[in-house]
């Protein structure tokens, strides 16, 4: 199978290498975040309903994050771990994902296909990891088209 | 602050009519996440007028880049309402001397404007096939308006766009496999350049004001540009605006192929669903680097409100609706 440079812009748009962030919105951040929420309202002020709602649900968000998260964490490492053999143990999730990213970036383009590396291992990784994160971030977010008329 | 504003504005319309004699009810609405919102009454003589201000709003470095300003926007306005796309009246512009910083007063188009309640109310059920029809309009009326007449605004072709957020995505320093795989696809079909047309560039549902009759404004006009047509269509349809109504996806008002028929019908070019395919990627990208970027501006401390840190969360929503358009996998078991 003959390999051709993949284009300009997929190649760039690399992640890049060093250290990575963590995702936004650890559940760190959350608690801070609410605590601080706390903090106006035990000085006698009101924090904006708004906000206190927002709050709310970002403390059921923690609650799914506690029953789910270690799980979908492992199985997401299990499956970057399968997927870039050449890494270690020590490697941290966001090096593994960065180190999946550089190689989606990266990855020759096959002859007479069209469109993304077509690996349907890849695939099938990015699509349990993202169910898995949906299941803890957004439960009731609604994304099959085929699922029918709301 | 708000008695200041207050006062200000006073000022800033007695400088257009001497009539008005009082501003009342001056409210910040929340749901204005990148500009400023005020809602405010304007009392002249015995009546009162029902006013908006919209005023310019920084969250992190990056958050005016994209943005027509506010003086383009104040210009659209006009040039929308000439060619028969429905906006809200322009009222008056902040001048440097009013000391009220960018923006500009509009009258307040009085509706719905809520996405998901467009979408359930049953008053408005009877209105949303109007709504397909009428987004189809507006937009072929929009990018039938020669270029040319527009104000100053940024250009964006595909390859452009592509750029931009590739590099909005690494500016991040968040790692997303998903997103690095869209970019990747989208390279990989990217449309070639072609005539530009001025864009509103946000126009979805969420953006609009509704009666039962059908679509009265659209609002927000700030990521407006000169670029591709099929980058409206495309952006309308990306999932995060059908608040659910996922089969429906032309903005939950109905199908694809509804929104291409109608549009070309009230005088838009001919479309070609792959091209407005490749904006729904891009759209879904934009949608979903933005989402982290919010979730970083808490961390970076640029913007502490906690509903940062829940937008950050929405990004894992973008991975589903980018892995359906660019690697399906069909109903899952």
């Amino acid at each position: 199978m003959s390999a051709a440079r993949p284009p300009e812009g997929a190649r760039t748009a690399a992640a890049g290498e060093g250290t990575l962030d963590i995702l936004p919105a650890s559940p760190d951040e959350i608690l801070r975040a609410t605590r601080e929420l706390m903090e106006v309202a035990a000085r006698g002020e009101a924090p904006p309903a708004f906000d206190l709602r927002v709050a709310a649900r970002l403390l059921d968000l923690l609650q799914r994050e506690w029953a789910l998260g270690e799980v979908a964490r492992r199985e997401e490492r299990a499956g970057l771990r399968v997927l870039l053999p050449e890494t270690d143990d020590a490697a941290s999730d966001e090096a593994l994902r960065a180190r999946l990213c550089e190689r989606i970036a990266n990855a020759p383009r096959r002859e007479g296909e069209e469109g993304a590396p077509d690996d349907e291992a890849l695939h099938a990784h990015l699509w349990r990891t993202a169910l898995a994160r949906l299941a803890i971030d957004s439960p009731s977010y609604r994304w099959c088209e085929e699922s029918g008329i709301d | 602050m708000s008695a200041d504003l207050a006062e200000g504005l006073l000022r800033h319309l007695r400088g257009h009519d001497p009539r008005v004699s009082a501003v009342d009810n001056l409210r910040a609405v929340t749901t204005g996440a990148s500009q400023e919102i005020w809602t405010f009454s304007a009392r002249r003589g015995d009546a009162d007028e029902a006013l908006v201000l919209r005023r310019a709003r920084h969250w992190n470095d990056n958050s005016q880049a994209l943005s027509a300003g506010m003086a383009a926007e104040a210009a659209l306005l006009r040039l929308a309402a000439a060619h028969g796309v429905p906006v809200p009246r322009l009222v008056s512009e902040l001048r440097a001397e009013d000391g009220l910083g960018q923006g500009y007063v509009m009258a307040h188009v009085a509706g719905e404007t809520s996405g998901p309640r467009i979408l359930r109310d049953p008053v408005l059920q009877a209105a949303r096939s109007p709504l397909l029809q009428d987004c189809a309009t507006l937009l072929a009326r929009l990018h039938g308006i020669p270029v040319r007449a527009a104000p100053p605004l940024r250009s964006g072709q595909a390859a452009d766009e592509l750029r931009h957020w590739a590099q909005a995505y690494r500016d991040n320093r968040v790692a997303r496999p998903v997103f690095q795989l869209a970019l990747r696809w989208a390279a990989e079909h990217l449309p070639p350049p072609v005539a530009p047309a001025l864009l509103h560039g946000d126009l979805r549902n969420g953006n609009l004001v509704v009666g039962p009759e059908g679509v009265r404004a659209v609002l927000d006009w700030e990521l407006a540009h000169l670029g591709d047509p099929m980058e409206d269509l495309g952006w309308f349809c990306v999932n995060a605006w059908r608040f659910g109504a996922v089969g429906r996806p032309a903005g939950g008002f109905g199908s694809r192929e509804a929104l291409f028929t109608a549009y070309e019908a009230a005088g838009g070019a001919a479309v070609d669903p792959w091209r407005v395919r490749f904006w729904e990627v891009i759209g879904n990208l934009k949608w979903g680097i933005t989402c982290d970027a919010m979730g970083l501006a808490w961390r970076s401390g640029a913007d502490r409100r906690i509903e940062r840190l829940a937008i950050g969360r929405r990004a894992t929503e973008v991975e589903l609706d980018l892995l359906q358009l660019i690697a399906p996998r069909g109903v899952l078991a």
